[in-house]
């Protein structure tokens, strides 16, 4: 893959790596945009890796996940009980803050695993076998972790009214 | 809750991540760093060495006679072929159908 290709690639890219990031950082747009940054840098020096086996979707996101969870590795700061007291950056409109604000209380009723499924699976429209490659988790796991978040899940879109 | 309910809620809750710069950015700090070594594939030329290896040991150890007589062997293994039994035809096809499944899983079409 040429340079151009690979612009092109992030072009294309950016906004829904973004945004799978920042759900799982829960709203820190900061970090979000450190590791994704992270990621392209890496799958541009290991762009010889690459064999097309998989989307180049899915192979990113699978480097973008790793790049978190070394974060994650290196600094506990973001567990799942920190995302209730998340503050959200500055920028953001009332309407965006509030809508925000549902989202990460929905997803804090999840447990981790669950919580980066369901954000594959739901927000970026993953099939479940991209999941299961992005994760690194068998098939059958990642369907039983979305049948059991779909359970928590529903009873707090419950609690909060939103079953229309 | 049904799951149409939930896909809605996340459509619903999807943000727009505006650019805001980040590909320039990322573009620029890719001009800093070495663009990756081209791939270089050896296969190709590892196989035809390793093939003429073997064709090489083939010949200077006599393969070709013991092909021969090989099928010569094979020959006699079908002289009998008239009192074959059903089981055998059944375990021959059951053996093509694994070998077919075999193939089939070793090779994914994407």
């Amino acid at each position: 893959m040429s340079r151009t290709e690979f612009e092109q690639q992030v072009l294309n890219n950016q906004e829904p790596l973004r945004r799978f990031l920042l759900n799982l950082c829960n709203g820190d747009s900061a970090l979000s945009d450190d590791i994704a940054q992270e990621a392209f840098i890496k799958a541009y020096l290991n762009l010889n890796s690459f064999n097309g086996l998989s989307k180049f979707s899915t192979w990113l996101f699978r480097i973008a996940y790793n790049c978190y969870c070394d974060h994650k590795r290196v600094s506990q700061r973001y567990s799942s009980v920190q995302i209730e007291d998340k503050i959200l950056t500055s920028h953001e409109t009332t309407d965006h803050k509030y809508q925000n604000q549902e989202l990460y209380m929905a997803l804090a009723k999840l447990n981790e695993k669950e919580r980066l499924i369901i954000l594959l699976f739901y927000m970026e429209d993953k099939s479940l076998k991209d999941v299961s490659k992005i994760t690194d988790i068998p098939l059958n796991t990642v369907k039983s972790h979305i049948s059991r978040a779909k359970i928590h899940m529903s009873e707090h879109l419950k609690s909060i009214g939103y079953e229309r | 809750m049904k799951d149409e309910n939930i896909n809605r809620f996340f459509k619903d809750h999807r943000q727009t991540i505006a650019d805001d710069g980040f590909s320039e950015r990322l573009f620029a700090h890719l001009d800093c760093i070495p663009a990756p070594a081209p791939r270089v594939d050896r296969s190709r030329l590892i196989i035809s060495v390793f093939a003429l290896i073997g064709l090489l040991l083939f010949i200077i150890l006599g393969g070709y006679s013991s092909l021969i007589i090989g099928l010569g062997s094979m020959g006699s293994l079908f002289e009998g072929l008239s009192s074959i039994r059903p089981e055998v035809i059944v375990a021959v096809v059951f053996m093509g159908a694994s070998l077919f499944a075999v193939g089939k899983f070793a090779i994914e079409e994407k």
